[in-house]
């Protein structure tokens, strides 16, 4: 609800910014349509695709090509999701059998196909670009201000925000969550894992495909120059640096990221500055965001930032670390499959079940630290581990033969 | 035929490079598990520092040695990043990659860098493509005989085949992971400073080197660094006879399209459900 009141906010924010700045605006709400997609499949599904631009190409070209073969921009604008879905869907079924890494090299190989093949493509206008892609116009009106493409931008991202908001909340979005802390579980729980991860994908393939068409119109050139694999990692950038798992993240992400490489921008085309000043500014600011996010931030800035306030709307209970509203709620899922699991999820353990001193008193209760202490204690023998997996591959193979 | 032949020869030097590459992933995903998206900057920053120190006036030899060196402890620096952060290691190596470009531009500028290598032609063949050969088939039966016959290789076998095992026994887990990351910097190194005079190197052709490394490398799961050597000296061949009859504008994607391939295979082979790695 939230999410929609920002959203609702936003939209009087175009009218306001002077025109200059409009550019940087659709930039940032296309931005933010493919990176919610992204965090869709990263934070709920567990995929990392470093190919996502790959998509956005497909989306700008399919509603490109179609609106310059005489088809109204309407259709090439209602078709670009499609299209992007249907590849996602072909490169799909067999590419989702991979994980982890295989799937992040797989995406990436796709996308490298996919600009090699639309650089030598006469049909797409080769390495010169698709060139006379005309203004989106829906009837006789057509749009031609950046105010408007806007409000096109932003209608694309409430649109895609919606559709996430809903599948979040469906039974499949929860099988999903399942499926990506623990697949095998969620399977044996009647999770349809294969085709969920399916839909997943064609749906953040959709959703980058929309922004892609919107881009198309906006620009009225395409060329595969303007789909790097930076362009992918920026966006997994956006997504990490937000928070995976939630729909806010995604939006914080993409503002914070588009804002800031702006102003260094701005800072880098100052007179004085060497040439290269913006391009290494840019890098560096994803860089550095990705690290410092992954490594300090690892549930991304959303999370961080609700678990601050909660934490001084109620101070009585501090003591309870944030991580006790929802578990499951912004957790990286790859982090939830590692070994460390088992440490750090006692510490969110409900406060019945914590250590009586420490719940009992409100003074130690207002000492994080004091609750994770003798959890850290507990950390075990190198040998004691080997006898737990022992025991635990004993256990496992019984079960399996007997 | 002697046409074939040449294309044989510089496909192999080519698949060198490549293998150099994978087997530097191969050392580190062995023993930390982390597959390392940074392996082409340690490449990349290699050759651009050897085209400095030869302008610079060090002699063939010293320069390359010294650039190697410097990979070296960029992998170490590397691994110190990526060690200390279970979970979204790929992540992390992805950022690290990206930061690279920008010390990259800074100190070399974001144009195409070269410098001479071996000059000569033998059998239609640049020279330097065998020279790259003449390097790396020994620096693979180093480091063979690095894994099974020295405590320091073996100690790192332990560690990629099971770490708390190899903790019982008193080896250091985490140093040998960061000694892994040395390996694979300077492996990485290697593949920039033989590769550079036949391929010029800009700041972004590490997306290049690590998908053909990660290609080569995939063939043996990322475990077997032998397999890597096989499977980027038949990446080179395959990609320069495409080249060489027709199809030249081809070659990356025969080297995605056999990746996906070998990887969907195994994918298929290991079975349908999977715990995520």
């Amino acid at each position: 609800m939230k999410l929609f009141l920002l959203l609702l906010a936003s939209a009087v924010v175009p009218a306001l910014l002077p025109s200059r700045y409009l550019a940087t605006f659709v930039l940032l709400g296309l931005t933010a349509t493919v990176t919610v997609g992204v965090s869709l499949l990263m934070g709920y599904a567990g995929q990392v695709s470093l190919g996502q631009a790959a998509f956005y190409a497909i989306g700008a070209y399919g509603a490109g090509l179609l609106s310059v073969h005489g088809l109204p921009p309407l259709a090439g604008l209602l078709a670009a999701p499609v299209i992007a879905a249907a590849a996602a869907v072909l490169l799909g079924a067999p590419l989702l059998r991979l994980r982890g890494h295989h799937l992040a090299f797989a995406t990436l190989a796709v996308q490298l196909i996919l600009l090699s093949l639309l650089s030598q493509g006469t049909w797409a206008g080769g390495a010169i670009g698709l060139q006379g892609i005309p203004r989106f116009s829906v009837g006789g009106w057509e749009a031609v201000s950046d105010l408007t493409y806007a409000y096109l931008a932003l209608a694309a991202l409430g649109l895609v925000l919606l559709i996430s908001h809903n599948v979040v909340r469906s039974r499949a979005g929860r099988g999903l969550r399942a499926s990506a802390s623990s697949e095998m579980a969620a399977a044996a729980g009647g999770v349809p894992v294969g085709a969920y991860r399916l839909a997943v994908f064609a749906l953040s393939a959709a959703f980058a495909g929309l922004a892609g068409g919107v881009y198309a119109f906006y620009l009225g050139y395409l060329s595969p120059g303007s789909f790097p694999v930076l362009l992918s990692i920026e966006f997994v950038v956006m997504a990490v640096v937000g928070g995976l798992g939630t729909l806010t993240g995604p939006l914080v992400g993409a503002t914070v990221i588009v804002l800031l490489v702006q102003v260094l921008n701005t800072l880098g085309t100052q007179p004085g500055m060497p040439t290269y000043a913006p391009s290494v500014l840019s890098y560096a600011v994803y860089a550095l965001l990705l690290i410092v996010a992954v490594r300090y931030l690892p549930h991304g800035m959303v999370p961080a930032l609700d678990r601050l306030s909660s934490r001084i709307r109620r101070p009585s209970q501090a003591g309870v670390p944030a991580e006790s509203p929802g578990p499951s709620r912004g957790r990286p899922p790859s982090e939830a499959a590692s070994p460390h699991e088992g440490l750090s999820s006692e510490t969110a353990l409900p406060s019945h079940a914590r250590p009586s001193l420490v719940a009992r008193s409100p003074f130690l209760a207002r000492l994080p630290f004091l609750a994770r202490l003798p959890f850290r204690a507990r950390r075990s023998h190198p040998v004691r581990e080997i006898n737990r997996r022992s025991d635990e591959t004993d256990r496992e193979s019984r079960r399996r033969h007997g | 035929m002697s046409d074939l032949l040449a294309y044989v020869l510089t496909g192999l030097g080519i698949g060198a490079g490549y293998a150099l590459v994978g087997s530097g992933l191969v050392a580190i995903y062995r023993v930390t598990g982390v597959v390392n998206f940074a392996q082409g900057a340690f490449a990349v920053v290699a050759a651009m520092l050897t085209s400095t120190l030869l302008a610079g006036g060090l002699p063939h030899g010293v320069a390359e040695l010294v650039a190697v060196a410097v990979a070296a402890l960029c992998g170490v620096l590397v691994g110190l990043l990526v060690t200390g952060s279970p979970g979204q290691s790929l992540i992390i190596t992805v950022g690290v990659g990206v930061f690279a470009y920008a010390v990259e531009i800074v100190l070399w500028g974001d144009q195409p860098r070269s410098f001479p290598g071996l000059g000569g032609v033998v059998a239609g063949v640049q020279a330097h493509y065998l020279l790259i050969l003449g390097v790396t088939v020994p620096v693979f039966a180093a480091m063979g005989l690095f894994f099974t016959r020295t405590d320091l290789g073996k100690a790192l076998t332990a560690c990629a085949s099971n770490p708390y095992a190899a903790r019982v026994v008193g080896i250091d887990v985490r140093r040998m992971g960061l000694l892994a990351f040395g390996l694979g910097g300077a492996l990485g190194g290697l593949a920039g400073v033989l590769t550079t005079p036949v391929q010029q190197v800009t700041f972004d052709s590490d997306v290049a080197l690590i998908v053909n490394g990660f290609a080569a490398a995939v063939l043996g799961g990322l475990r077997r660094p032998f397999v890597a050597l096989a499977g980027g000296l038949l990446l080179g061949v395959a990609q320069t006879l495409i080249a060489g009859y027709g199809g030249g504008a081809y070659q990356l994607e025969v080297a995605l399209l056999l990746m996906l391939a070998v990887m969907i295979v195994q994918a298929a082979r290991a079975g349908a459900v999977r715990e995520a790695t």
